[in-house]
């Protein structure tokens, strides 16, 4: 069990975390969600002492780490942690990596260290590349080889930090796969993640961290469904919804293109209906609208239910009343049907944006 | 993986080296012998056909004034030594050379082609100094007295005989200081090299002005210690009390005699000045007779062989010392730097600062003349303590920079295993800054033992001070300093090739993949051993 009692870390002007209070039992998994420089690293890496914190205390099975009478090799030696930077030792072997500290640091004989190695590599699906070095490796399979160094020392906890951040969305799976394994071991873990749909499935906790602390806390369905306070709200929502505004006629089609792009590896969207997303803002909001306005003011708002397996698309700009679904852009407005459904349109003068097209796109 | 051994393309340069050096003693020989045509050097038979030709004099020395009074058109030539001032005559950059008789009548004993024209003014005194303390002054007092004896009963005149008129001066019979009993104190005498009045052979050295001193210790019961040392380090190492006298035909002058206490002269001379024989009168040699009398002479005579191979001795042991000892200090320094106090943070820096702010040559003499001025410290080992410093310096500048390479996080990684930062240093970042710092290691190693060249101003002989010995003795340039630079060529190279073996040892790739691939053989077999009794 680990618990945080009062823990405040400052650097020099900024004061990260203000005043942490938690309580981790064995065999929970938290997931660590939070807007960018909410000191959600900064908490991990407080955990396992790689930062020292300013005042408060940690205890871990009632042993307080932060003192200097404690041995924090042995504390870290049952704390396993996996980087965002993988982090792997440049000058060993794969298998030597997973090798060097159950020799140097659990006295295990050579052997013993090389059979479980190759036995954890086996398990995270690497055991081929055993002798190959970490720069001959890709980015997934470098987290995977992180995550089977951390398992040889045999930990009690395990903190991920970011895992997949650096990863190319191909080898997000990847990693994601060896990770849901682990969640299965029993072991407490503690992961800082953007991805929430990877969290949902496997968290029974969730911090959402915001103003210097654990803002609010609760299961995944509380957290990511009804989140009670307000900048909750607000963050949920944000990783929920895709809100993209289009000012001029020469905007970035293709950071927009990314983005959306981005959105649906987040929210793991299926393949097709990412498809049909991208085709939809296409014909919808540049060419038949976009192309149409000489000032435009659009506003668009793609929002993915993962329960329901559905997106609404949902698009407003200002200008005269104009309803493209009454035009003649056969050709685009065939597309579009290929892509979505339900395609509505309304109008109120009382609005600055005045026109909507709402559709719900196919998966 | 699969390098060849860093050694290797050196030693196929070393034909090429001696095949250069062999082209340049040629061009030498023949310079020397004829280096123009024999009716474009220009005969000197009298001083008036001296009126706007060049003079080569010796910096430092007296004999300015009285060529000037004489000669007042003639132009001077300065020269740092001797035999630079004899070759210079030679080669007919200079048509006369100014000197005192004794010298030069070493010269001409080493040199046919040239002969003695005239002597010109006769008050050049030459005296021992001594410290300015109270030691140093009842010193001058007793050699002053001693003189005035032993010119009164003719011994100096002896002397001077034996030792000016002398043909071969190795042959030389001469009191023995070594073997002097103290039963009054003992004096420590600083020398250069300067024939007849003081010159080394083989481990001792001998000379008009040391056989003199000696009979003087002698007498009154001293015993004495002989150090040489650049001419430059000289005075400043007795005016500092490091030497309690010092020698090696120094002019008595008003300017030197505030700084030091001077005995009365122990020689009067005269300056007399040398010119070139004309063409028909001397002999011109063979090159092979010529490199063969020049390798002699270098090599062979008085065994001079073995000067080289001290000075080698003492070239080697200032190296390998100081790069086992700066290792072991830069490499220490770095790990108590890493703690990352900042009050470490401060004094390494000040250190390196101070350390690496001066030229070497003047760390050395900081060292030799303030720091262990007063200690009774042989001018090598001061050496070695100033070379070091300077490499540790280095050397932790090494380290920090490779370190500096690997990214921070996979000691992050390692402190989260368990890893103490010791351990993490040794087994994760120190493998991997190690590629990074060998290079320049090597770098670091060859200009250490060419920068050793500068340890005669602390009276230490090696190789480079040998040679200027054997320089001053045969007046030959040349010959001695290709030896030197070949010798010096040599020792960098075996340096480098022992450094370079280590390097291949220590490349983590090779070593590491032959281990594994042992252990996987192991395994493999022990659980088919295992396997077998099933079947």
């Amino acid at each position: 069990m680990i618990e945080l009692v009062h823990l405040r870390k400052e650097y020099g002007d900024a004061v990260p975390l203000k005043d942490v209070n938690a309580v981790i039992n064995d065999g929970d998994i938290v997931s660590v969600i939070g807007p960018s420089g909410a000191g959600k690293s900064t908490l991990l890496r407080c955990i396992n002492m790689l930062e020292k914190p300013t005042s408060g205390q940690i205890l871990v099975n009632g042993e307080d780490i932060t003192s200097p009478l404690c041995d924090l090799g042995k504390v870290r030696q049952k704390m396993g942690m996996v980087f965002q930077a993988f982090n792997l030792f440049g000058h060993l072997t794969v298998i030597e990596n997973i090798m060097m500290a159950q020799v140097d640091l659990l006295g295990k004989s050579r052997q013993e260290a090389y059979e479980r190695g190759m036995h954890l590599l086996r398990t995270v699906g690497l055991y081929e590349r055993a002798l190959s070095y970490p720069d001959e490796l890709s980015g997934g399979q470098k987290q995977r080889v992180a995550i089977a160094r951390t398992l040889a020392m045999d930990p009690d906890t395990i903190l991920l930090d970011e895992p997949t951040n650096a990863l190319d969305p191909a080898m997000v799976g990847e990693v994601q796969a060896v990770i849901r394994e682990l969640a299965k071991m029993g072991k407490t873990m503690m992961i800082v993640t953007h991805e929430m749909n990877f969290a949902r499935a496997i968290c029974n906790r969730v911090f959402y961290m915001d103003e210097g602390g654990i803002y609010e806390e609760g299961t995944p369905e509380q957290i990511f469904d009804h989140p009670s306070r307000r900048k909750t709200r607000m963050f949920i929502k944000m990783l929920k919804v895709l809100e993209l505004e289009i000012h001029e006629q020469t905007y970035d089609f293709l950071g927009m293109q990314s983005q959306i792009e981005h959105y649906c590896n987040k929210n793991q969207i299926p393949y097709r209906m990412t498809v049909h997303i991208h085709l939809a803002f296409e014909e919808m909001v540049q060419q038949m609208i976009v192309a149409r306005m000489e000032h435009p003011d659009v506003r668009v708002t793609i929002e993915y239910s993962a329960d329901h397996e559905r997106t609404d698309f949902v698009v407003q700009y200002g200008g005269e009343s104009y309803d493209p679904t009454d035009s003649e852009d056969q050709l685009e407005l065939s597309v579009l049907r290929s892509a979505a459904e339900d395609i509505r349109y309304s109008w109120s003068s009382e609005k600055r944006l005045g026109n909507t097209v709402s559709m719900i796109i196919l998966p | 993986m699969g390098k060849k051994p860093a050694g290797r393309p050196a030693w196929l340069l070393l034909p090429a080296v001696c095949l250069l050096a062999g082209f340049l003693l040629a061009g030498c020989s023949a310079g020397n012998a004829q280096s123009a045509p024999p009716d474009e050097l220009k005969t000197i038979r009298s001083r008036e056909d001296l009126a706007g030709c060049g003079i080569a004099i010796l910096t430092g020395a007296n004999f300015e004034d009285a060529v000037m009074e004489a000669m007042p058109e003639s132009e001077l030539l300065f020269y740092n030594d001797i035999a630079d001032m004899v070759n210079a005559l030679k080669g007919g950059k200079a048509d006369a050379l100014a000197m005192d008789r004794p010298a030069a009548g070493r010269i001409l004993a080493e040199n046919d082609s040239l002969a003695l024209l005239t002597g010109l003014s006769d008050d050049l005194q030459y005296g021992y100094v001594f410290t300015k303390n109270d030691f140093g002054a009842r010193l001058a007092e007793e050699v002053s007295a001693f003189l005035r004896e032993k010119t009164a009963d003719g011994s100096v005149a002896a002397l001077q005989k034996k030792w000016f008129e002398s043909g071969n001066l190795s042959s030389v019979e001469t009191e023995d200081y070594k073997a002097l009993p103290n039963t009054a104190g003992a004096i420590h005498l600083a020398v250069d090299e300067y024939p007849p009045f003081v010159l080394r052979v083989g481990d001792r050295c001998l000379g008009y002005e040391v056989e003199l001193f000696t009979l003087f210790c002698r007498e009154r019961g001293y015993a004495l210690e002989v150090t040489q040392m650049n001419s430059d380090a000289l005075l400043p190492s007795v005016q500092s009390g490091k030497c309690d006298a010092g020698a090696s035909a120094l002019a008595i002058s008003e300017e030197r005699a505030e700084k030091l206490y001077f005995s009365e002269a122990s020689y009067i001379s005269d300056t007399v000045l040398l010119v070139r024989k004309a063409a028909d009168e001397s002999a011109p040699s063979g090159f092979i007779e010529s490199f063969a009398d020049r390798f002699r002479r270098s090599f062979l005579e008085e065994s001079r062989w073995k000067l080289f191979a001290e000075g080698i001795f003492i070239t080697l042991s200032v190296t390998v010392l100081s790069v086992l000892l700066g290792t072991a200090l830069g490499f220490y320094g770095f790990l108590l730097y890493r703690k990352e106090s900042p009050g470490m943070r401060v004094i390494a820096d000040a250190a390196l600062a101070l350390i690496h702010g001066m030229p070497i040559v003047v760390l050395l003499l900081i060292l030799y003349y303030l720091v262990f001025g007063k200690v009774k410290i042989s001018g090598a080992a001061v050496a070695i303590f100033g070379f070091t410093l300077s490499f540790g310096a280095s050397v932790f500048e090494m380290i920090r920079a490779g370190a500096s390479v690997i990214p921070a996080g996979q000691m992050e990684a390692a402190y989260s295993l368990g890893y103490s930062d010791r351990d993490a240093f040794f087994r994760v970042l120190f493998p991997q800054a190690l590629p990074h710092i060998m290079p320049k290691y090597k770098g670091g190693i060859s200009s250490l033992i060419k920068d050793t060249a500068i340890v005669g101003y602390v009276a230490a002989l090696d190789v480079t001070k040998m040679g200027d010995i054997i320089r001053a003795r045969t007046y030959d340039a040349f010959f001695p300093l290709i030896a030197v630079a070949v010798i010096y060529f040599l020792l960098a190279e075996l340096l480098i090739f022992i450094v370079g073996r280590i390097e291949v040892n220590t490349d983590p790739k090779q070593r590491r993949k032959k281990q594994l691939l042992d252990l996987i053989e192991e395994t493999k077999s022990r659980s088919e051993r295992m396997k077998g009794p099933e079947k």
